[in-house]
């Protein structure tokens, strides 16, 4: 009601405009985030190992809680984190340019950083996703 | 954002009951009604109208005074069609904490976002503009869900309503002198009533 009488526009526009403004995000998803190709990795590995010496280094990896208001109604023992709230997990990775080349949503607040990193999917294929000496710097 | 409503609906009521004592203190200071007088007090003069005349005022006083003190520093008091007139012409750092991202990024997001944004076969005059769908969508995503938002909930004071009454209270049971705040009452009555004569 009160973001509905501070734009001069009902409640329920308030939602629509809310839903297609995220499902406008969301289509951008696919352009900008973006793992980087096995050439661009080589560059991004050579350039921390000339910056900061880090061998193997494309990326910086963190997590993050996004609060929720309320609690929610199934299983919200599991949505109880560290910070005193409810919340979801997120992880994300950027470059050595700040740009996030993978976001791992989706994990509710009490899994830790290192279990997210576990199930993400440049984790799952280190592989083919990762150079060879590559290493997760994870920042507590 | 549960406490600036419950702030309203006392300032709400506050409002009412000042317009109804008011008109009490007239129909009894004209002689038309008969309550009761200050006589414990010492004021055998003064109507018990006035007295809660007073009080109200006081309360309201003390309730539109501590309407923002809740909030954050940076808080602007938002009004119908606040996105119109006001959000476009706050400075940078006002404009972060509302849209979570500068005019720049606000700007290139919007050019990234505009053929997506677009619904085929709803291109009527009441359409909701681009511009607007996207800052409504921004503000409710920054405000709900955020941890700000959950702190306003959880915090609990008494509320400033009681406090205003008892400190009035106190004033006014103590019949040693009059406060500065009743002179103003005075004041305020006598103007009253004089627009009422007239």
């Amino acid at each position: 009601m009160v973001i509905a009488s501070v734009f001069g526009i009902s409640p329920g526009s308030v939602v629509n405009c809310t839903k297609l403004f995220v499902r406008a995000v969301k289509k951008l998803t696919k352009d900008y985030i973006v793992w980087p190709s096995a050439r661009r990795r080589r560059e991004l590995a050579a350039y921390a190992r000339e910056t900061f010496g880090f061998r193997g280094c494309v990326g910086s990896v963190d997590g993050s809680q996004v609060p929720l208001t309320y609690a929610p109604r199934p299983q919200l023992w599991t949505f109880w984190e560290r910070h005193d709230r409810y919340s979801v997990h997120m992880l994300m990775v950027c470059d050595h340019m700040r740009n996030i080349i993978s976001v791992t949503p989706g994990f509710r607040g009490a899994a830790g950083d290192a279990l997210v990193q576990h199930y993400a999917d440049w984790s799952r294929a280190r592989a083919s996703t990762l150079p060879t000496w590559s290493t997760s710097w994870l920042r507590a | 954002m549960v406490r600036v409503s419950r702030k309203q609906v006392a300032i709400g009521q506050g409002e009412r009951r000042v317009r109804f004592v008011t008109a009490l203190a007239l129909l009894e200071v004209t002689g038309r009604v008969r309550l009761r007088t200050m006589v414990r007090l010492g004021l055998r003069r003064m109507p018990l109208s006035l007295l809660l005349l007073a009080r109200q005022r006081d309360r309201l006083c003390t309730l539109l005074q501590n309407r923002y003190l809740h909030l954050g520093r940076d808080f602007v008091p938002k009004s119908v069609n606040w996105a119109l007139f006001v959000l476009d012409a706050l400075p940078e750092h006002i404009w972060r904490l509302f849209m979570r991202m500068d005019r720049a990024t606000y700007a290139h997001l919007a050019t990234l976002l505009e053929p997506h944004l677009r619904i085929p076969g709803r291109r009527t005059s009441r359409a909701l503009s681009l511009d607007m769908v996207q800052k409504a969508g921004l503000y409710r995503l920054g405000d709900y869900g955020g941890s700000s938002s959950t702190y306003l909930g959880c915090r609990s004071s008494p509320p400033p309503a009681f406090k205003a009454c008892s400190r009035f209270l106190s004033f006014s049971c103590a019949p040693t002198a009059i406060p500065d705040s009743r002179i103003c009452f005075w004041l305020f009555s006598l103007r009253v009533f004089s627009l009422g004569v007239i």
